[in-house]
């Protein structure tokens, strides 16, 4: 009895030997990460002297990049691309994996691979979803890469991904986010006024103008139909949101890097605005429980007269309707209407500035590989045109006689987005991304009659500032 | 030592031998994740891939916010509510059919077992599509009726109800298998005793499956317990933690730190609060069982 029971307790100091030493190795666990600190000021060095020098007897051997975007891309054409770039590297032998998946699969699976150690190479994504990483440490500084094409992007581009003066995306192209809306409905509601004769001229209203045609449209509708969609199930296209938030001429985020929402009586006003045009009847009326994702589809179907998007969905709807896969009708663009602080009348847009960046992979080969590829890339004006999917980032390609009169609202694009035009929506603010999912549980309440609109925004501008603060005070650009 | 000592040694080394393989995947894969759990919760590793240890700050952070103490108190109130319902719904499906024809009471159980087989994901989309204010089905068959706005998702309390009935329909179909299994195990002997000492249904049910049903009941118990505390897809779906954060959960939080914050020490806290209170619950179970017994 007594030597069983000795095997029994042997066996149990085993099996928690095995759990405690596992337990014991939390820095250790780590320790990979925080050697990644120093690889990445080496890794640059590394790819600076291959460069400088042309020792290309130094280059890594045998390399396969991992690459993630959440776009809808063609993965022959990047894979095309790439092969192109390898030709060069023959006989270094280099390769692409490719992995697509949707936009909210995103945050998930990043944070998955930084817990694992199984991080991309390169990365396509956003930039406002990008930068929240570069202040956790995640993304590489790749200024060596984009400071020497610095000149041939948009300034406004340029900038926009750059924090703490150090470039942590190669900009490729950017998707203006406005309105998409149905000309037929406009037009069956007898609001032809406001229907541009030229399809790809994009529709630029005044926010009288535009509750004109809210009011009208609306009218002319019927059983399950609504003119305008207002979301707030969750944080998928809160881009809208803010930008609606704004379009009484309040500022959302200060210069001081933190949210004024609660404290800009602007904001509180737009808010109001949003739920007179609900009680108006002039949207949906399940805000509380719409998420953004099945308005395209009602869209689409021709349940509501607008939706939000950009070039992509404006292109994807087209496709559809080429295809047949919906009925056909006549889809526009508009820009969002908007009043500025001083009464007058004006229009925005935001910009989601896609572009290549390079996760802290922490493996020196995969770094240097990576690097050499957005080197090249940064060059090619033939690949750069072949991969956007979109406005490009590179004026000269931008405005390109062929590349315009392959996509026509390029032009219109051209003639109405311009600095002054653009709504910065995530104001470059530390944490961004975190404050997401705290501006749709007070959108929810408001819409729910528990809140008015001044203490849900200043509950909003509270929770996002804690979180932003927490981001100014640990962010390794800042500090 | 004898020959009789020295058998049984070695036959309770080769027990040990046996168990050992289950012993040790159950040390890789439950006590050290358990363990390193306890251990992340005192850390924070979000910043530059640093692992700085911050003591019991992630608990104080749940502990004095608003949205997680609200978090905290929805998971209780869903366990509070729905685990007793399932076992009451459970116990009188199965006393009302268990002596009945075997081929209705096949039908009855497969047909409340099918919830509980088909996916999560697929059984809250489907509620999703039904729940939809502007075109579902609930509203539609509203409408009918002369009800012509049903947001059900729209209101903390009926989402949080919504929410209760979903669990309820998923997991019903197990508790009542488990109640059935035991019922139709029960000897014929006490149910003709019941009948000819002039007892009814109720008495039959009140006097014997009870009693008699009292193991399956605890195995529900824990089972459901755990179930619902670690309900996420259907809140996920269906809500998203809404409306303002009425139906949002302590597993909804843990996911949100951890996969969307990318905030483990916060999310590793979390998970712990829910090993303990997972504990105390199934704990006072056991006690109450004791004492009486």
């Amino acid at each position: 009895m007594k030597t069983r029971n000795r095997i029994l307790a042997l066996l149990m100091v085993l099996c928690l030997g095995v759990s405690l030493t596992a337990c014991s190795s939390g820095k250790e666990e780590n320790a990979p990460a925080s050697e990644n600190n120093p690889q990445t000021e080496e890794a640059p060095e590394a790819s600076k002297e291959e460069e400088g020098t042309g020792t290309e007897a130094a280059l890594p051997k045998d390399v396969t990049l991992t690459f993630w975007t959440d776009q809808s891309i063609n993965p022959d054409t990047w894979q095309a691309e790439f092969a192109r770039f390898a030709k060069e590297y023959e006989e270094y032998n280099y390769s692409l994996e490719i992995e697509a998946f949707a936009g909210s699969d995103r945050a998930t699976k990043v944070a998955a691979a930084i817990e694992s150690n199984s991080l991309p190479d390169l990365c396509l994504f956003a930039w406002f979803t990008s930068s929240d990483w570069c202040h956790e440490g995640h993304l590489l500084d790749i200024s060596d890469v984009v400071d020497p094409i610095g000149s041939q992007l948009y300034s406004s581009v340029y900038e926009e991904t750059r924090l703490g003066g150090k470039s942590y995306m190669l900009p490729l192209w950017s998707n203006y986010w406005s309105l998409l809306y149905n000309a037929d409905m406009l037009k069956a509601a007898g609001l032809e006024k406001y229907v541009n004769e030229d399809p790809n001229d994009i529709s630029i209203w005044t926010m009288a103008e535009y509750e004109e045609i809210l009011e009208g449209v609306s009218k002319n509708m019927s059983g399950e139909q609504y003119c305008l969609p207002v979301f707030a199930a969750d944080n998928q296209a809160d881009t809208t949101n803010i930008l609606w938030l704004s379009s009484q001429g309040g500022q959302l985020w200060g210069e001081d890097g933190l949210s004024h929402a609660g404290n800009d009586e602007k904001v509180v006003a737009a808010l109001d605005m949003l739920k007179k045009w609900a009680d108006a009847g002039y949207t949906n009326s399940n805000i509380i429980s719409k998420s953004n994702n099945a308005v395209a589809s009602e869209f689409s179907n021709g349940l509501c007269c607008f939706t939000n998007g950009y070039y992509s969905n404006y292109t994807d709807f087209k496709n559809q309707m080429e295809a047949g896969d919906i009925d056909t009708f006549d889809l526009r663009l508009a820009a969002f209407p908007f009043v500025n602080a001083d009464g007058s009348d004006d229009y925005r847009f935001a910009n989601y500035v896609y572009g290549l960046s390079m996760f802290d992979t922490g493996n020196a080969d995969q770094i240097a590989v990576a690097k050499l590829f957005m080197t090249w890339l940064s060059q090619d004006k033939e690949a750069l045109t072949n991969l956007c999917m979109a406005v490009s980032s590179y004026k000269e390609i931008a405005e390109d006689a062929d590349v315009i009169a392959a996509n026509p609202m390029f032009e219109s694009y051209n003639k109405y987005v311009d600095a002054d035009h653009i709504m910065n929506f995530h104001g470059s603010v530390a944490g961004y991304v975190s404050t997401r999912s705290m501006l749709f549980p007070e959108l929810q309440a408001f819409f729910g009659g528990q809140k008015d609109a001044k203490q849900a925004m200043t509950d909003y501008m509270n929770q996002a500032n804690g979180s932003i603060q927490e981001y100014i005070d640990n962010s390794v650009i800042l500090n | 030592m004898n020959s009789k000592g020295r058998r049984s040694v070695k036959e309770a080394l080769q027990a040990y031998c046996f168990v050992a393989p289950f012993v040790i995947f159950g040390a890789i894969f439950m006590v050290y994740p358990i363990c390193n759990q306890f251990v992340r919760s005192l850390y924070n590793t979000k910043w530059g891939g640093k692992t700085v240890f911050v003591g019991l700050a992630n608990y104080m952070e749940i502990f004095t916010s608003p949205t997680y103490l609200k978090a905290i108190g929805n998971t209780l109130l869903f366990v509070v509510v729905a685990v007793p319902l399932l076992i009451l719904l459970g116990l009188f499906i199965a006393g009302s059919i268990f002596d009945k024809h075997p081929i209705y009471v096949s039908t009855v159980r497969v047909c409340l077992y099918i919830p509980t087989i088909v996916s999560m994901v697929v059984m809250s989309t489907i509620w999703r599509f039904m729940l939809d204010s502007q075109s579902g089905l609930i509203k539609y068959f509203a409408n009918i009726f002369g009800v012509r706005t049903v947001d059900l998702l729209a209101g903390s309390t009926s989402a949080r109800i919504i929410i209760i009935i979903v669990l309820i329909i998923v997991n019903l179909g197990q508790c009542v298998l488990l109640y059935l299994a035991q019922m139709i195990g029960i000897s014929k002997d006490l149910m003709d005793a019941c009948r000819v000492d002039g007892g009814n249904r109720w008495h039959l049910f009140r006097y014997i499956l009870i009693p008699l049903s009292k193991p399956t009941t605890i195995l529900v118990f824990i089972t459901d317990t755990s179930l619902v505390l670690k309900v996420y897809v259907v809140i996920q779906l269906l809500t998203s933690g809404g409306p303002n954060y009425a139906t949002s959960t302590m597993m909804y939080r843990l996911y949100e730190d951890a996969f969307v914050n990318y905030n483990i020490g916060l999310a590793s806290a979390m998970g712990v609060l829910m090993f303990v209170v997972t504990l105390v619950l199934i704990s006072l179970r056991f006690i109450t069982e004791k004492k009486e017994s």
